[in-house]
């Protein structure tokens, strides 16, 4: 479920991003570099950092439901 | 004659040693003595986009303080080179900029990566304070140093993402507790303005609405450790009993 929710988040993500310029690299982790859709890719196979991408969104979307809580 | 006058004065050391030796050990100083170990390997983008120039701002916020430096940059950030440095040198603060593991600060030679600092030389550093940005080190490099002796350790115990969307963001939250140190605050002072930095430049990217970038600010956050003593600080403290004993080469 959180799995699923990351990419869909990073689908919209992706969507943000010009064509172009989704097959640059767009984020490093140790000697590891991704292009927007290979983080996609890192998070469908869960390899570690797909794994760990899935935990640091999830976050994210827990502050972000505390924040709108009144 | 000049037995007595060498009686004289081994007496007269004497007295001022016993009467003022409380007085002389309350006497501190501060030393500002900085290793930057900073790697930056061809093709290579978390070095070569982020930390190397991560650390060139580090540099010039240590030269507006005041520290003094020793800066290896790519091949020179070998192995054999930091340790000659550190053994050499009388460092009190090392920072690192590059890949880490769990009991590895990276190195480069001939553009190969190279374990600048592990478990096996840990010992560089006692004595010291630390810091790194880089990941995972944390988890067993930065115990493992205290254990040995370090007086405090600035790491990551999960790995460091960088987007390069955000690269000011991600570099101004990695700097921050460095700035803080080089100023002189404490580990625990700084560490706290690491968060506050961290916290701050994650809501401005969620605003921006890049929720991946948003995500790694935030786990960077809540993966950077302090270790050792908190209430140290990066400058070396002395007592000036370290002056008198102190042998010249």
């Amino acid at each position: 479920m959180t799995k699923q929710i990351a990419i869909d988040e990073v689908n919209e993500w992706i969507k943000t991003i010009p064509v172009a310029k989704r097959t640059q690299v767009v984020a490093a982790v140790g000697t590891k570099s991704f292009t927007a859709e290979e983080i996609v890719k890192e998070i469908e196979a869960d390899t570690e950092y797909g794994k760990n991408l899935v935990k640091m969104i999830s976050k994210v979307r827990m502050d972000l439901t505390k924040k709108k809580e009144p | 004659m000049s037995k007595i006058v060498v009686s004289k004065l081994v007496a007269s050391n004497v007295l001022i040693s016993t009467s003022s030796i409380s007085k002389i050990r309350k006497l501190w100083y501060t030393s500002k003595n900085l290793l930057i170990i900073r790697p930056k390997f061809p093709n290579d983008y978390y070095t070569g986009w982020f930390s190397f120039q991560a650390a060139e701002l580090v540099k010039n916020k240590a030269v507006a303080e005041g520290w003094n430096i020793t800066d290896l940059q790519m091949n020179d950030a070998n192995r054999n080179k930091v340790t000659q440095t550190i053994n050499v040198g009388s460092y009190d603060f090392i920072l690192h900029y590059d890949h880490g593991g769990d009991f590895v600060m990276c190195g480069q030679n001939n553009n190969q990566f190279e374990n600048a600092i592990d478990n096996l030389n840990v010992d560089l550093l006692v004595g010291k304070a630390a810091s790194t940005v880089s990941c995972d080190t944390a988890t067993g490099l930065g115990p493992l140093a205290v254990a040995n002796g370090t007086r405090a350790y600035l790491g990551y115990h999960e790995p460091h993402w960088v987007f390069f969307a955000c690269t000011n963001q991600f570099t101004e939250a990695a700097n921050a507790a460095n700035y803080a140190l080089l100023e002189g605050k404490t580990f625990q002072e700084a560490y706290n303005i690491a968060i506050v930095k961290h916290t701050e430049m994650y809501n401005q990217i969620l605003a921006g609405n890049d929720v991946p970038a948003a995500a790694a600010m935030m786990g960077n956050r809540d993966c950077l450790t302090l270790l050792g003593d908190p209430t140290a600080k990066a400058t070396g403290k002395h007592s000036t009993l370290d002056l008198l004993h102190a042998k010249t080469p």
